[in-house]
């Protein structure tokens, strides 16, 4: 048995998780579907990101195996395997669903069905709304074969013309809405845009045999390779990169089953991909459209009732520095509101007391309150510093236009350490009470976003403790280049401490149990990667420390192997609300010591990103996130377990009594942490 | 009252900003930032701070001055040290820097720096008073090596030798060819250079060895894990590995990113000196230039007698080199003693400062040690002493106002010479301490300390010294009636001595 999972491989585990989301019959039918788009832009993801970097290796004749045992090209090829296998079941459920919206009286029309009225009202649509925006393009020496970009649907005909064989494309224009209601149906019926092009294509090619038809898609290789030494104003040169992201290789063609197989041919030459990079899709392509699916709400119970964070008594009213005076804040969203964190952003950026706000910036949402606060507080004179990450993936563009207009009102734009994303989350707020200056700071798990707080659960502790604030003084002075040493003495930071630290606590672990005593690790993460930490847990459970692990996506630790990880155990947690908070709970022989982190442990994060892990210094927060924790540990509704052959199961129920943690953390009463803890273990 | 502080120190690489809070509680770090700039690289080889350096330090500044307002500084200073120093267009930079950032930049000489920095160790060191008490510091730099002693919670001793680790380097490498045991061939000529003070140090007994200068924080954190202190053991293997261990040695300090030649003149020296001193353990002390600077901005706001062991040890240091060049010790205290009270009472009447108050006390025990050379005009002799001695925490300029201060205890006449160089304030200076000087050394003319002051009263036309006799004072009496003259010029007072118990 291979001591490490291969990370794709283990992704991919990870998005047939989320698909499975979609087959709870007991959710509604829209949030099924949103499991089922979920899992088709994850996918896009994966191939624009992962897949292309496999592809690159072999490219380059990279021919090493890997910590799981396998080379580039054998992890490409069951990559494929995998994809295909999980389209297939993507679609199979989708189809479900489909049927599921007919049984509530909503039709999807298909191409094959438009007759009658139907294609006279759609003939009417195409001519007056579809037509005029379409620009056809055919293939000749003359003419290369037209740029597709990437993620794009398009139609691709082939055409006789002179009794020679053409390829022609149009691409799905993106101004128009993917779902088109018809008007005139008795049901409440929608046909996909890409259908009604399809349907009058010869419309667009007149006085041109169309022979054949197909929608294809490509995904294009989108990693941003970005020589930083070349660079001298490294937002000019992201912008560019940018730019160029649509233009990458094709790493991926889908194509709708059944299509002709000289379409095919010509595309797998043009595209140059090999076959194991074509995917033939039975049904609809770019299933991530159901996101834009809005079907007319007089029809109930097609989705969940979106749920409210709650605000509580010490969010409202009261000044939030004097509230932070009080004792540290801890919130947890989605289930606590995110706007108390925008607050101490907004009052900040008012208060006169206050001299100076610093913040990085990581991926904020559009309209965003915290970018208006802090331009608003450069505008009142205090001195403002956002350290912008211009390559947080795929938010780039957006990133660079923040950078943009803080610089613009006098905010000191900062784009971190050469070579590192700064994917911290920290502010500090410098302020001067009676004649003293006084400290707050914010650290958290996620992002400064207000649209993903409602959506992902993440975890923000407020304090204005001395030791905390001079570490942040101190960690910000050193991302701007005004200091070469990281000497925080509580906040972890990586790539200079978080590491090591984070070896020193499994290490303490280790020590107690060798001294007789027990030794017991919690850890929550998205993905855990990094083989250093994965050896060090080895060695933790041969020496006897129990480890339990929440890792939602990637896991490349394999579990509950006699003589070297018989007492690790791991789950992960799929469910309505995205797991993002990073919880490391070390129990440190009745000590127990708890700490936040805005890292994983993966590579990428303890080496190549500056990221920070936090200890919860006050004692009631620690306590209600260790029973947080213990929560995670008890849900049998969205968890599934990793078994040593790689497998999830999902955990059932076994007679016991359902144990949801989003729905017990949403329907909780409390207005304190005392309350929490009363409540939740009165529940645990 | 102030209480937020910030210092800047522009050194030859870098150019740091330290900003502290001072309350009830204690001094408080609010910030600490740094940024390099090869201000030092440009001046060493062209002689001045080229056009983009200047650029660069004028983006530092702004900088610095941003964080400044950032936490509403109440009061700051910004010493320029180092290549600064020595930069021909020096004035022009501190110019441009006031005028595009607004932070004025002071040069301060090194003798100041010095002092400034061991001033910080009143609050950087926990157990500083146990480093007074018995310490060999000794500090390298790419031009010098300076050895400090303390001793009985004073600084006792301060001299600087041209050891440094730039100089070392350029003759290990003019002797590499010649031999292949270089490292031995410098040992010897350190020790050459410093044998003359080695029964000092030794009969001193000292305790606790200190290591400063700029190359032992990679030292320090590259060799010795950036612990404070390391054991003497682990620094004498560091030293046997040069001569037994050379090839991979050399390979392995690269690696770290220091210069082989001048790691190798680090240690030969910090290794004479380790040799004279029985301690178990070598400190590298968290001191810097900017914490003294920001203790003299408290102790300049506060009153603080805080800081007031280390600002004796100015006095500590002129007190040694009176006593080297054999000084009359018992004079010159009451000289010093008389001198200060004069001062005081005068106080009332006209503008003296602490520094006017240093500066006195300096020439009066000072004033003699030209008489190590000759007995005749040995005033002069002081004087050429005097302008020639570096005394931590004073500047050249300080000690060229001593000086004359000294030469003019007897001619109160400033030579023509002086006068074109010597500003009007700086003459009006001198003329006031001097004339005090002058009546302090009077009343103990024959050294023999018959006359004790009583009290000191200042009248609108006399300055009455009401005093108490041992012995007969006639030659004292003849000796202020002399002197009577030039303190009537200079003050508009006569001095008058007066028998206790006669003065009503």
């Amino acid at each position: 048995m291979n001591r490490y999972f291969n990370r794709e491989l283990s992704w991919l585990k990870f998005n047939e998780r989320v698909l499975e989301q979609a087959t709870d019959s007991s959710m509604p039918i829209l949030d099924r579907l949103k499991f089922v788009s979920i899992f088709s832009s994850n996918l896009d993801e994966f191939f624009m990101v992962r897949v292309a970097s496999i592809k690159e290796l072999m490219i380059a004749g990279y021919s090493v195996e890997d910590d799981s045992g396998y080379f580039p090209d054998e992890v490409f090829e069951k990559i494929s395997e995998n994809v295909s296998m999980l389209l297939k079941r993507q679609h199979e459920i989708t189809r479900e669903c489909v049927a599921e919206l007919e049984d509530k009286g909503i039709r999807i029309l298909r191409r094959e069905d438009f007759k009658g009225d139907t294609a006279q009202e759609l003939k009417e649509y195409f001519d007056s709304s579809v037509f005029p925006v379409l620009t056809p393009m055919a293939v000749d020496f003359g003419r290369p074969f037209p740029f597709v970009s990437n993620k794009t649907l398009n139609i691709v005909s082939k055409l006789s013309i002179d009794d020679n064989l053409k390829l022609a494309i149009v691409e799905v224009p993106d101004v128009l809405d993917r779902f088109i209601k018809l008007e005139r149906a008795k049901e409440t019926t929608y046909v996909l845009l890409e259908d009604v092009i399809v349907h009058f294509i010869e419309e667009i090619y007149m006085g041109q045999k169309v022979l054949a038809n197909s929608v294809f898609r490509v995904t294009r290789d989108a990693d941003l390779n970005i020589m930083e030494d070349d660079a001298d104003d490294l937002l000019m040169v992201i912008e560019e990169a940018v730019k160029k992201r649509r233009w990458g290789d094709a790493i991926r063609l889908e194509i709708e089953e059944g299509a002709d197989s000289w379409i095919e041919s010509e595309l797998e030459k043009i595209f140059k991909i090999g076959g194991n990079q074509l995917y033939r899709i039975c049904g609809m392509l770019d299933l991530a459209g159901w996101f834009s699916f809005k079907p007319p709400k007089r029809i109930k119970g097609l989705k969940g009732k979106a749920y409210v964070p709650r605000t509580l008594p010490f969010m409202s009213g009261k000044n939030v520095f004097k509230t932070i005076r009080e004792g540290d804040v801890f919130i947890h969203n989605p289930y606590d509101s995110f706007d108390f964190v925008v607050d101490f952003i907004k009052k900040a950026s008012m208060d006169p007391s206050v001299l100076a706000i610093k913040q990085t910036l990581y991926r904020v949402s559009g309209d965003s309150e915290i970018i208006n606060a802090l331009e608003d507080a450069a505008d009142r004179g205090k001195q403002v510093t956002a350290l912008v990450e211009l390559m947080a993936r795929f938010d780039e563009e957006n990133n660079i236009n923040w950078a943009k207009k803080l610089e613009k009102k006098g905010v000191h734009v900062i784009y971190g350490i050469y070579g590192l994303k700064t994917h911290s989350k920290i502010t500090l707020v410098v302020r001067r009470e009676s004649k003293k200056i006084k400290r707050y700071v914010h650290l958290g798990t996620g992002n400064y976003n207000d649209v993903t707080a409602k959506l992902y659960t993440d975890m923000h502790y407020l304090t204005c403790r001395e030791d905390i604030g001079t570490d942040a003084t101190i960690f910000f002075n050193m991302v701007s280049g005004f200091s070469s040493k990281m000497t925080t003495q509580h906040l972890s930071v990586s790539p200079y401490t978080l590491r090591e630290d984070f070896y020193k606590l499994i290490d303490r672990e280790i020590k107690h149990v060798k001294e007789g005593n027990r030794g017991l690790m919690i850890a929550k993460m998205n993905s855990l990667v990094d083989k250093g930490i994965v050896d060090k847990l080895y060695e933790a459970s041969n020496a006897g420390v129990e480890i339990k692990l929440i890792v939602r996506g990637i896991c490349t630790l394999v579990p509950g192997v006699a003589g070297m990880s018989e007492n690790i155990t791991v789950k992960s947690i799929i469910g309505e609300f995205l797991e993002h908070s990073r919880i490391y709970y070390f129990y440190n022989n009745h000590h127990p010591k708890i700490y936040l982190s805005s890292a994983d442990w993966m590579t990428r994060n303890l080496d190549r990103r500056i990221e920070l892990l936090f200890p919860i210094a006050d004692k009631k927060i620690a306590e209600r996130i260790h029973l947080i924790l213990e929560l995670y540990l008890k849900d049998n509704s969205r968890s599934w377990k990793l078994m040593a052959g790689g497998e999830y199961k999902r955990i059932g129920k076994s007679g016991k009594r359902r144990i949801c943690a989003h729905e017990t953390l949403k329907n909780l009463i409390y207005e304190n942490n005392d309350e929490f803890i009363k409540r939740l273990k009165g529940i645990i | 009252m102030n209480s937020i502080y910030a210092a800047i120190d522009v050194g030859s690489n870098t150019l740091k900003l330290k900003i502290v809070q001072y309350s009830e509680n204690g001094i408080s770090v609010l910030d600490d930032i740094s940024k390099g700039v090869k201000i030092g690289e440009d001046v060493f080889a062209k002689g001045n701070i080229e056009h983009e350096t200047v650029k660069e330090i004028v983006e530092i500044m702004i900088r610095f001055k941003q964080v400044m307002d950032s936490y509403k500084v109440d009061m700051y200073r910004a010493f320029a040290t180092g290549a600064m120093r020595t930069a021909e267009n020096n004035l022009n930079v501190i110019e441009i820097v006031l005028m595009r950032s607004g932070i004025k930049i002071e040069i301060i000489e090194d003798t100041m720096e010095k002092f400034l920095t061991y001033k910080s160790m009143r609050d950087n060191i926990d157990d500083y008073r146990k480093i007074r008490e018995s310490s060999i510091l000794v500090e390298l730099n790419s031009g010098s090596c300076d050895v400090s002693i303390y001793s009985g919670n004073k600084l006792v001793f301060n001299e600087e030798f041209t050891l440094g680790t730039l100089v070392l380097k350029n003759i290990m490498q003019d002797i590499e060819d010649m031999t292949i045991n270089y490292p031995k061939v410098i040992a010897e000529l350190i020790e050459s250079r410093t044998c003359h003070m080695w029964r000092l140090i030794e009969k001193r007994r000292i305790r606790n060895f200190l290591m400063l200068g700029g190359e032992t924080t990679i030292l320090k954190n590259s060799l010795f894990c950036g612990l404070d202190t390391i054991s003497r053991q682990d620094f004498e293997n560091v030293h046997r590995r040069i001569f037994s261990d050379q090839l991979c040695f050399r390979k392995e300090i690269e690696e770290y990113g220091m210069d082989w030649y001048e790691f190798v003149a680090c240690i030969l020296v910090y290794q004479v000196f380790l040799k004279l001193v029985d301690t178990e353990s070598m400190i590298f002390p968290a001191i810097n230039l900017r914490d003294g600077m920001i203790a003299e901005m408290i102790e300049e706001d506060y009153c603080l007698a805080r800081y007031k062991v280390f600002n004796n040890d100015v006095i500590s240091l002129a007190r040694n080199a009176s006593a080297r060049y054999k000084s009359c010790s018992r004079h010159c205290r009451e000289v010093e003693k008389n001198g200060i009270k004069i001062m005081k009472e005068l106080k009332k009447h006209f503008s003296f400062d602490e520094r006017d108050e240093l500066l006195l006390r300096l020439a009066a025990i000072l004033h003699e040690i030209g008489k190590f050379t000759r007995a005749k005009n040995y005033l002069a002799a002081s004087f050429h002493k005097i302008r020639n001695l570096s005394i931590m925490g004073t500047n050249y300029h300080e000690m060229m106002l001593v000086a004359h201060m000294c030469r003019m205890l007897t001619d109160m006449q400033l030579s023509r010479g002086s006068i074109e160089r010597l500003s009007q304030s700086d003459r009006n200076r001198i003329l006031k301490l001097s004339s005090i000087l002058s009546i302090a050394d009077a009343l103990d003319k024959s050294k023999k300390q018959k006359i004790k002051i009583e009290k000191i009263i200042v009248t609108d036309e006399k300055l009455k010294i009401i005093a108490s006799k041992s012995m007969d004072a006639t030659l004292e009496e003849w000796n202020l009636g002399n002197r009577a003259k030039e303190f009537v010029k200079t003050f508009g007072l006569v001095p008058e001595l007066i028998e206790a118990g006669y003065d009503e």
